[in-house]
């Protein structure tokens, strides 16, 4: 491994090794994440299913109507699905590579691979879970034009990347300060309350709209809304910012593994 | 070969920074099974993650041409909740070992039996060292890094173990720590005393050992 060495031959099977790593920490990660329940990764959808029922009894008994004529569980299912990606992601990395530690023992497993594997597990679980509850949603009966297939990809993109860049943040963050652990639930606890995903963000005061602006998980709920519904065009997206959030988000979390890195190690 | 040089590794303690390596350079030729002597606490396990790469240094750098199992110890890295088989299976896809092959060989070798479908953390400590050793011999490695062979499950087992290194030794290298002279004197032949972050190489096990009791 001298410096001497064909660095692009270096870098390739680096890759493929990195490859295969993410590849067998998904498959474990399933059997881990789901494998001791007896209806496995049904859970997800059970639990996203739940969630988004009670919000809509709520929303029903409330006499509320989601706006621009959209059905109510496909605008809850815009909302919920992206923070599902983004805070699913978050928790996953953060505890991913703390109650990993054992695996990073193996010198080709690094945290990084642990934080992906979780993320690409998540997002393709999350995907198919909207496919499933909007084709329920369908199936009763409600309107599910698919407006704008692109927007609707680059916001659950965009959200998982999002959650991948804070994730990896916060995971460097809780090995060099455990409280890190207690603080970040906190914090996502209000963006639940505050990215829109059981109200629209362009219906609130303005006001309210202008702090909400810098939550970039609202930009991307209301970006999906747009993709799911001809009738839904929300104004309020601005895709820039939450690109330009997303990427600094990514670079910092990155270099921070990478930092972080030195702080793992088995006592801890 | 595995070449170490000026690797240095120090820790951040709530009682300020702590050396536990101090500027180790040596040198890992291939053949010769090499042991490491160190009192408990003397940071034979740290050294041993610097060189498998589960860690890196705080300063200088490790070398490694050959390839290097993980650190072959106690409990390995096996998640609990899995069974023995699918610890199996993700290890066999991080180092692109052949699941079949792999298996039917761990099955023979450790001697498991039904435990391979019941989750690790039912297992004792020597069946986790079993489970753990098994798969090492198992996808064909250049240098093995053992810790504290002697932990390695019973006498049986371990004259097993004995024999299976002799079989492989033309084309492994065992780098093997322990606070145990009789360890050492079973597996290697070479020796090298760690204390104090330092690192004294001897190429003959006596001088070693006769060096690490007068200390």
């Amino acid at each position: 491994m001298h410096a001497s060495t064909n660095t692009a031959g270096t870098l390739l099977t680096g890759l493929r090794v990195q490859r295969r790593v993410i590849w067998a920490l998904m498959l474990r990660e399933t059997k881990t994440l789901f494998g001791k329940h007896k209806l496995g990764y049904l859970w997800a959808l059970i639990n996203a299913s739940f969630t988004i029922g009670i919000f809509w009894g709520i929303r029903a008994l409330a006499g509320a109507h989601a706006p621009h004529d959209m059905a109510m569980p496909v605008f809850l299912v815009g909302g919920f699905i992206p923070w599902y990606l983004f805070n699913e992601t978050i928790t996953g990395a953060m505890n991913g590579v703390s109650g990993n530690r054992a695996l990073l023992a193996y010198p080709q497993v690094f945290s990084i691979d642990v934080i992906l594997a979780r993320t690409l597990l998540h997002g393709s679980m999350y995907s198919c879970v909207m496919v499933i509850l909007l084709t329920a949603a369908a199936t009763v009966g409600h309107k599910v034009p698919i407006h704008d297939p692109g927007s609707v990809l680059t916001a659950l993109v965009l959200a998982l990347l999002l959650g991948l860049g804070i994730g990896c943040c916060c995971s460097a963050f809780n090995l060099m300060w455990p409280t890190t652990r207690q603080l970040v639930p906190m914090v996502l606890r209000v963006m639940f309350f505050t990215s829109g995903l059981f109200f629209s963000v362009e219906q609130a005061p303005a006001y309210v709209r202008d702090i909400l602006f810098y939550n970039p998980l609202s930009h991307l709920i209301e970006l999906l809304r747009n993709g799911l519904s001809a009738g839904y065009q929300s104004q309020f997206v601005y895709l820039p910012y939450v690109g330009g959030f997303v990427l600094t988000t990514l670079a910092i979390g990155l270099l921070l593994e990478r930092y972080s890195r030195k702080y793992i190690n088995e006592d801890s | 070969m595995i070449e170490l040089r000026g690797v240095t590794k120090r820790y951040r303690t709530t009682r300020g920074i702590k050396t536990v390596l101090n500027d180790i350079s040596i040198d890992f030729p291939p053949g010769t099974n090499m042991g490491i002597l160190g009192r408990n606490g003397a940071g034979k396990s740290t050294l041993m993650r610097m060189i498998s790469g589960a860690e890196l240094p705080t300063a200088g750098e490790v070398f490694r041409k050959a390839s290097v199992s993980w650190l072959i110890g106690f409990s390995g890295g096996f998640h609990g909740s899995l069974t023995g088989r699918e610890n199996l299976r993700f290890i066999c896809r991080i180092y692109n070992a052949d699941i079949p092959t792999v298996t039917a060989f761990v099955e023979d070798f450790s001697e498991l039996g039904d435990y391979m479908e019941m989750p690790v953390n039912t297992y004792s400590s020597g069946m986790k060292a079993k489970l753990a050793f098994g798969l090492s011999m198992a996808i064909d490695f250049d240098y093995y890094l053992i810790d504290e062979v002697t932990a390695v499950g019973d006498s049986k087992f371990q004259k097993k173990s004995k024999e299976e290194f002799d079989r492989r030794k033309d084309h492994s290298t065992l780098l093997v720590v322990s606070h145990s002279v009789s360890t050492i004197k079973t597996h290697c032949d070479a020796a090298a005393v760690l204390e104090e972050g330092t690192l004294t190489a001897f190429d003959n096990v006596n001088d070693a050992i006769g060096y690490y009791e007068r200390h």
